[in-house]
Order: C-alpha cells, then structure tokens, then sequence
C-alpha cells in the first residue's frame, strides 16, 4: 500500500516536472529572438519534458510494458535533436542573421 | 492517491495546451520558412504529451503506439521537408561540410598542403 502511494505521488511529480519543462520550451519557441535559438529550446527542454511525461506515464499505469516505454524514450531521444540540428544546418547554410548580447550579426 | 494524479491532469493538460498554442502561433507568425517547420515539430511533442497525460488519466495502456506513431509521423514530415528546402536552396556555404571555405583560427600559413 505504501509503495502504491511512492510510485504514485513520484508518478504525478513527475508528471508536473515534465509539464513545466515543456511549457519552458513553447516560451523558448514564443520568445527567442533567433531560429537557432529557437531550435536549441525545442532540442533540450522539449527533449526532457517529454521524457519525464513519458516515465510518469510508465510508472502511472500499472499494466504497461517496460520495453514500450523504453522504446518511445529512446525514439524521441533519438528524434527530437536530430530534427533541431537539421533546423540548424539549412539555417547555417542560408546564412540567416544570428542574435547575440551586442546585436544582429549576418556572420 | 488518486486524487493527486487527478489533480496534475488539469494543470499538465493546460501547460502542454501552451505549448501547442505557441507552435501554431509560429506557425502563423514565423518570419521564415525554417521556424514554420520549427512551429510544426513543437506542435507534435504537444500532441505526443497530450496522448500521454490522457491515458495517464485513464489509466490505459492502449495509446503507447499512438504516441511511437505520431512521433515517427512528425519526424519523417521534418525530414521529407528539410530534403525539400536542402534541393532547393542556392547553397551559400561551400558544397561540402569538410573543407571550410575560410582557414581555421589556429591554424598557422604554411600549413596547408
């Protein structure tokens, strides 16, 4: 009874970390100034936000497979910063203006 | 402690509601064609959470292939489109990745071949 109350109370911490990591990046993708900056906040936070949702719901849900859980970890482990370093790439190679602390620069 | 679960469905459903509205937000408002595609691929993480905290809720385990599925949906989309504008686009940058078209900072006069 009380492992049932640990999984389910670390369940729903979980579920409230990955909510708050997703909705930094969406800001990250609303806010930043630059399509490289953008693509780093969909690389990283959305990364993480989706995993953490991800291991809520495996430990949520008692009949769920393991192995399916960690398959859908590692396919969005392996997805989500690829897509972003191809934003990069085709940005890099059509010279888009970068944001820094002192200005647009064309590169 | 069900209740607790209860409780994070409304907050996670309306976070992960924000991050959908900000991807078609850059969809509709992206300066270029590379933050639509951007707008897009966070528009289908929302939508991967979005399964997720449903079937938390529910507590079933049917919509695991949903979500490997809209996953891979998103991502070949991403890539069948970056194939697209990578064909298209007049390559600004030297043809190949491995020889820079400029010295690197390090690298002294003599010694290249």
């Amino acid at each position: 009874m009380s492992m049932e109350l640990i999984i389910s109370g670390l369940a729903a911490l979980l579920a409230v970390a990955g909510g708050f990591f997703l909705m930094v990046a969406g800001v990250g993708v609303l806010r930043l100034p630059d399509a490289y900056c953008r693509s780093h906040a969909l690389g990283k936070a959305m990364t993480l936000g989706i995993i953490c949702i991800l291991l809520a719901m495996g430990l949520a849900i008692p009949d769920l497979a393991w192995w399916k859980v960690a398959l859908a970890v590692a396919f969005q482990l392996v997805t989500i910063p690829v897509a972003s370093h191809l934003f990069c790439l085709i940005a890099y190679r059509r010279r888009l203006r970068r944001w820094s602390v002192s200005g647009w620069t064309l590169d | 402690m069900k209740t607790l679960l209860a409780a994070v469905y409304p907050l996670d459903w309306a976070l992960i509601f924000l991050v959908g509205l900000a991807g078609a937000w850059r969809i509709v408002r992206g300066p270029t064609v590379l933050d639509r595609l951007l707008g897009f691929d966070a528009l289908t993480v929302a939508v991967c959470a979005l399964i997720a905290v449903h079937s938390i809720r529910t507590r079933t385990a049917d919509y695991m292939e949903l979500i490997i599925v809209v996953t891979g949906l998103g991502f070949f989309t991403t890539v069948a489109f970056f194939y697209y504008l990578i064909q298209t686009t007049p390559n600004s940058r030297s043809s190949s990745l491995d020889e820079p078209d400029r010295p690197a900072p390090g690298a002294r006069k003599g010694d290249g071949a």
